[in-house]
Formats: C-alpha cells, sequence, structure tokens
C-alpha cells in the first residue's frame, strides 16, 4: 500500500526526468529545444488529480467488488478503510507534489535559464556571417549546424543531421579526413587550419578557410567544431593579385628597357632581365644589395645620387647613364621615380633606362650634317669674298714682280708673297670643293689601278722615312667613282698620315678587300645598304688620336696643326666625296697606336643592281 | 689685239686684269655690272666680253644669255671668285648660258692671257 500511496507520482516524475536527460540518442541541446517548463508544471498537477481519481476508484472497487465479497460488519471497517486510503493517498500525493514542486520550480527556471542561453547561443550562432558544423568524432556525422552552414551548403537541417562532413568535402575521402582530425583527438594538436572546397548541393564548388578542434568536455560526449569561412572573395582577390603580378612581370621581363626597383636604403628589389644582362649578374645576386656591392664606386655614386635626387625632390628624374658594353659605350635615358604606398610614404624608388645610344648618334650625325650644311653655305660665301680679294693681291704681285728686273732687290719677298697666294687660293679651292659637293664625273674606275698610280705620286712626295706598303685584293671588283675625286682622297688621306708621321721614321699602308654587309662586322657608325662594297683602308703607324679629336676628326676647319700649317679642310674634302659617292667612312685610332681610315664604296654592279628596275626574264 | 669688254663690279678686280691685258696689248674699257656692260657695248664693239658673275643691278649669267642673243657670234668668257646657285656651280651655269671659257679667280697672268688667246681662236 505504501508504495502505492504516493511513491508512483514522483517516481514517475523522476524517472521520466532522469531518462530524458540520460537518453544517449537525445542530445542535452535537443531536449532543452523541446522541453517547456509550464508543461512539467502541468504535468505534476495533472498527476495529482490522477491519483486523486485512482485511490476514489479504488475505494470504490473495493466497496462494491472486494465488499460483496466479504460479511456485512466488516463492510463498514472496510468503507472505514477504504476513506482512510483515500485522504491518505491524496495527502501522500500532495506532499510528494509539494515536495517535488521546490524541486520542479528550480528545475524549471534551470531549464529556462538554459534554454534562454542556448537560444542566445543559437541566435548568435545563426547570426554569424561564419559557418558552425559540429559533428561526432566517431560517426562524423553532424549533429549540428547553424544557419550559415546550411546556407553554404544549400542542405536544410534535417538533412545536414544524416551527413558528414565527407559528404561535403570532395577532396577528402573518409580515411584521409580522419587521418587529418586524428592528430586533434589524440590531443598532439590543439587545432588545425586548413583550405579545402565545399560542394554546394547545386554541385557548385566554394572555397573555404575551415578551423577545426576537437571539443571533450569531461561527462560530456566529445565533439568537433569546425568555423568554415567561405573564401571566395579572398581567392578571387588573391587570384586577381595574382594575375596583376603576372602582367607586371610579363611586362617587366619582355622590357627593351632596363627596369629595376630599390628600397630607401638603396637595396635592389627587383631587377628585371635587360639589367641584369648590363648588370652582369643575375637578379638572385642583385636582391638585397646596393649599387656599391655591385658596381665600382663612382658609378654606384652616381647612380645613388640619381636616387637620392628622388628621394628629397619626392618627383621622378631623368638622366642619362653612360654604360661600357662589349660593342662599346652606351648611353641610358633613365627615369627614376618614387614608388608610394597607400598612406603616401614613399617606399621605394624605380627606374627604367632606354638604350637611347643609336639615338644619340643619329643626332650627333644629324647636327652634324646640318653643321656641314650651313659651314658649306658660310664657306661658299667666304671663298667667293676672297677669291676676289686674292685677284688684286696676288695679279698685282705678279705684275710688280713682272716690273723688277732679275735679281732685283724685293723680289724676294714678292716671291713668297704670290706663294702665299697660291698657297691662300689653295685653301679656298678646297673650301669651295667642300661647300659645293658637286656632281661627279663618274666611271668605272678600278681602285687597284688608281691606288697603283696614288703610290707612285706619294713615293716621290713623301719623306724617304715613310714606308708605303699596299697589299691589294685582285678580287675587288670596279667602283663608279670620279677619279679625279678618289685620287683627292687617296692624297688628302695619305698628305695627313706624312703629317702624322712627321720626320719620324715609319709606315704607311693603303689595302684594298672587297666586303659585304652583313658578312664582315662593320666598324661603329657606319651604316650602308645591303651589298657588296671596296674597302679601301689607309693605316698610319703615327701617334694616333685621342677620342676627342676622332670625333671632330671631318669636321671642316678642325685641325691639330700649328696655326698656318693645316687648313682642317682635308679631311672634310675626303668625307664629302666619299659620302657623295654613296660611300662611308670611318677612322679609329688611339693615342700612341696609330690611325686606319676605313673607306667603304659601293662596287659598281652593287650600284647597278640597286638602281636597276626589275626586268622580265627573256 | 683684241678689243675688250671687262664686266666686273669690284674696282681691284678690274685694275688688276685690266694691267695684265694691257700687258698683253689688249684694248680693254670697262663696266661694273651686266646692265652697263650692254650700254657700254651699244658705242662700241668688243671682241671679247670677261663678265664676272655675281654683280649687282644684272648679273652675270644674265648678262650672258642678253649678249648672246643679240649677238651669237661674240666671244664670252665668264670669270668668278665661286659659289653656286642651287646644286650648280656659278662657271658651270654660265657656260650653260653661252660663256666661250670660264675661269675661277684668282688668276695667274699666264693662265688669262692663254685663255683669252684660246677664246680669240688665235693661236697662242
Amino acid at each position: 500500500m505504501n508504495c502505492i500511496r504516493g511513491a508512483p507520482v514522483a517516481l514517475w516524475l523522476q524517472s521520466r526526468l532522469r531518462t530524458s536527460v540520460s537518453n544517449p540518442r537525445r542530445e542535452p541541446e535537443e531536449v532543452l529545444l523541446n522541453a517547456r517548463p509550464r508543461h512539467i508544471f502541468y504535468l505534476a498537477a495533472l498527476t495529482t488529480a490522477f491519483v486523486f481519481v485512482l485511490a476514489t476508484l479504488w475505494s470504490y472497487w473495493l466497496e462494491h467488488v472486494v465488499g460483496h465479497e466479504h460479511v456485512g460488519d466488516a463492510l463498514d471497517a472496510a468503507n472505514a478503510e477504504h476513506w482512510r486510503f483515500v485522504v491518505t493517498a491524496t495527502l501522500a500525493a500532495g506532499a510528494a507534489w509539494a515536495i517535488s514542486l521546490p524541486l520542479c520550480l528550480t528545475y524549471v527556471r534551470r531549464m529556462r535559464r538554459a534554454e534562454e542561453i542556448f537560444r542566445h547561443f543559437s541566435t548568435t550562432l545563426d547570426q554569424t556571417l561564419d559557418c558552425v558544423f559540429m559533428f561526432r568524432p566517431d560517426t562524423l556525422r553532424f549533429f549540428y549546424v547553424n544557419r550559415g552552414a546550411t546556407e553554404q551548403v544549400g542542405y536544410g537541417r534535417d538533412e545536414l543531421m544524416r551527413m558528414t562532413p565527407i559528404d561535403v568535402k570532395p577532396e577528402f575521402t573518409e580515411s584521409r579526413f580522419r587521418a587529418l582530425i586524428a592528430p586533434l583527438i589524440d590531443g598532439s594538436q590543439r587545432s588545425c587550419e586548413f583550405e579545402t572546397v565545399h560542394r554546394h548541393k547545386d554541385g557548385t564548388l566554394i572555397p573555404v578557410e575551415i578551423s577545426l578542434q576537437y571539443v571533450a568536455p569531461e561527462d560530456e560526449t566529445p565533439r568537433f567544431v569546425a568555423i568554415v569561412r567561405d573564401v571566395t572573395g579572398r581567392k578571387q582577390a588573391e587570384e586577381e593579385l595574382q594575375r596583376s603580378e603576372e602582367r607586371f612581370r610579363a611586362i617587366v621581363n619582355n622590357s627593351p628597357a632596363k627596369i629595376h626597383i630599390k628600397d630607401m636604403a638603396g637595396r635592389y628589389l627587383l631587377v628585371n632581365p635587360l639589367a641584369e644582362q648590363l648588370f652582369c649578374v643575375s637578379e638572385a645576386e642583385c636582391l638585397g644589395k646596393t649599387s656599391r656591392e655591385i658596381f665600382g664606386k663612382s658609378q654606384a655614386d652616381a647612380f645613388m645620387a640619381h636616387d637620392q635626387a628622388v628621394i628629397d625632390t619626392g618627383r621622378p628624374i631623368e638622366e642619362e647613364e653612360t654604360w661600357v658594353e662589349a660593342d662599346g659605350m652606351h648611353t641610358y635615358l633613365t627615369v627614376k621615380f618614387p614608388i608610394f604606398d597607400q598612406s603616401g610614404a614613399m617606399t621605394a624608388i624605380g627606374a627604367i633606362g632606354t638604350d637611347i645610344t643609336e639615338r644619340k648618334r643619329i643626332e650627333a650625325q644629324l647636327r652634324q650634317s646640318q653643321k656641314m650644311d650651313s659651314l658649306g653655305s658660310l664657306a661658299g660665301g667666304i671663298a667667293h669674298d676672297l677669291n676676289n680679294t686674292l685677284v688684286p693681291v696676288m695679279g698685282l704681285t705678279e705684275l710688280a714682280l713682272e716690273d723688277l728686273p732679275e735679281g732685283g732687290a724685293g723680289r724676294e719677298n714678292l716671291e713668297k708673297a704670290l706663294a702665299g697666294c697660291e698657297r691662300a687660293k689653295k685653301l679656298v679651292a678646297q673650301i669651295l670643293a667642300f661647300s659645293r659637293p658637286q656632281k661627279p664625273d663618274r666611271t668605272t674606275v678600278e681602285l687597284g689601278d688608281l691606288i697603283g698610280e696614288a703610290v707612285t705620286l706619294l713615293r716621290a712626295t713623301l719623306p724617304t722615312t715613310i714606308d708605303i706598303v699596299t697589299d691589294l685584293d685582285p678580287i675587288v671588283e670596279p667602283v663608279l667613282a670620279d677619279p679625279v675625286q678618289m685620287h683627292q682622297v687617296l692624297m688628302n688621306l695619305a698628305s695627313n698620315a706624312r703629317q702624322a708621321l712627321g720626320l719620324k721614321p715609319g709606315t704607311l699602308k693603303i689595302t684594298l678587300r672587297q666586303v659585304e654587309t652583313g658578312r664582315t662586322r662593320m666598324p661603329p657608325g657606319i651604316k650602308l645598304r645591303a651589298g657588296l662594297y671596296a674597302k679601301l683602308s689607309i693605316s698610319d703607324t703615327g701617334p694616333g688620336m685621342d677620342q676627342a679629336t676622332l670625333e671632330r676628326i671631318f669636321d671642316p676647319f678642325f685641325t691639330t696643326k700649328p696655326v698656318g700649317e693645316g687648313t682642317g679642310m682635308g679631311l672634310a674634302v675626303v668625307h664629302g666625296i666619299v659620302t657623295s659617292h654613296k660611300g662611308a667612312i670611318a677612322v679609329s685610332s688611339k693615342p700612341g697606336r696609330g690611325a686606319t681610315f676605313e673607306i667603304y664604296l659601293p662596287v659598281q654592279r652593287a650600284l647597278a643592281a640597286a638602281s636597276a628596275p626589275p626586268e622580265a626574264a627573256e | 689685239m683684241a678689243c675688250i669688254l671687262l664686266v666686273d663690279d669690284e674696282e681691284a678686280v678690274r685694275y688688276t686684269l685690266r694691267r695684265m691685258l694691257e700687258r698683253a696689248g689688249h684694248d680693254v674699257f670697262e663696266a661694273t655690272n651686266g646692265r652697263e656692260a650692254l650700254i657700254a657695248l651699244k658705242s662700241k664693239r668688243a671682241d671679247l666680253v670677261i663678265t664676272d658673275i655675281v654683280m649687282p643691278v644684272k648679273e652675270g649669267t644674265e648678262t650672258i644669255l642678253e649678249l648672246r642673243r643679240r649677238d651669237p657670234s661674240l666671244k664670252i668668257m665668264a670669270i668668278s671668285g665661286g659659289g653656286r646657285t642651287g646644286n650648280m656651280d656659278y662657271l658651270d651655269v654660265a657656260s650653260r648660258f653661252g660663256a666661250d671659257y670660264t675661269l675661277a679667280k684668282p688668276v695667274r697672268m699666264q693662265e688669262l692671257l692663254d685663255a683669252v688667246s684660246t677664246t680669240l681662236g688665235e693661236v697662242a
């Protein structure tokens, strides 16, 4: 009876609660989600009422069913027993209820608080942009996902509860995934960050970054919490950056200009292939070093001074930088410019250098030809006036000389005056020859023969201290030239060599060869149409010339001889004649190493081929 | 001996050439430019005209053309200190315009006299 009185109510409630909490299939979170504290309250009241009804029914059964089977006088006693039981049972139930009510209320309050906390977390997690997945270490099944997670992979919560991380990670197999999480379970690793892709329900792949943690609180089922972040935007930005970097590299690497970037301390940060070639060091060797560690001090100082100018002004500057390369001195027009970061602070200095050697050469040529032209006009005018002035000076001296008797006083003076006039006349003639590149009388000239004649004349006129050597290749084809002018060219060059040699013993060598453009290396500065050329070289073993002299050697009126000895027109005339023959002239010399003039004249066959219109074959 | 008209704008040149020619026995009269020369030839006949090219008022080549038009048989010698018109040499132009002989200044006496003889067709 005692066990019937009251016990079942509390027991039932307790067991029900215990069962709910300890059910391994149902999660505490789920219970919390489903539990309604008010329901428990109602349940307690209902149970009390039910016990009361049950006790009443039982007393009724005792009175009407059991009572009939007993003797009549026992009925009162049973009746009294019955009512006593009803009251006792009801009181017991009430007492049990009264005892359990505060417990119930406490529980309800706890539940309500837990529910509140959970709802708070749940809402927060759902509002979080990152996706939260929780799964069991054994089955790998998800047991919690936030809203972001469902949205990311496109599955509903219920669907996901039947899935595992492998179902949304196409890059992983189960074994691979288990291998990944194993160190987390055994505690050798606290968390694991990795990048992979998630497959959306519609098949779209989403690049994600995952932070995975193993959570194993005491008395609770261990679980994995995965915070998953969609990195599509970042990936796109990274790819865009990569593409931009590739484009930048392609431009820098294929640029015909030398490009380099230095940091504010002058250390190289970037060197393109052309710059590597020029610096004769690889980019790897250059990076992190300053100009001082790569170039000579003076060169490095010049470069660093330019860098400093950029740092000081914060503006781009243009500088001409010169380099000695395998084929000679090169000039670069280098633009140096500051590179700023987002805050506007200067972080580096960039440089782009273009080889302007050819441009400079052409400019110099143009300047030279303009100078020649203007000098030509000037010279023509001067020559005309000088010639007119010379007429009376020369003519009257001659007349005066005629009037004086042989051996008469003053005759010698007049003869000297006349000789001076003759020299002046020749000078003016040379100036005129230069100013008037008259159309030469072109004819077929065998240069070998012409040189032979000239040498005969030279042997008669040059001092015996000068040895004349010729080396003439007989295969050289004839050229179309004015023989008189060619003769003048030879004589002028020979006279130049004689003056260079002075009275010291030396050799004048004349060489004749046939060359073809493209096959033979041409001296720098020589630009000729493709074809066959006769190459006439005249070299002497004289003292040679320095670079400054070489640069001005063909300038009219430029002479290294003492005033009154040279006209400065000889080589200018040679230059004019050679150019008018569609040829070219070059000079090479070094102090103490003699000088060599090389003249290139197109052979007649080449000229004919160039000018003849293409004819139909017959 | 020939009668020669000497045309040059420079007095010193005329003086010098005149002395040279006279020494060889030629009869010389002068003009300072082409127009004066044409006027002078109206009153006096010349066997030979020696003319400069670059002169004021009427320059040499034009004078040669005019002289040649008036008297195709007149002997003309051009003499110049050089210079050019376009790509052509003055003396070159002069000979194309009808000068029988051209001579560059400055000139030696013998050279001048030989040229005069040649132009006049005399045996030197």
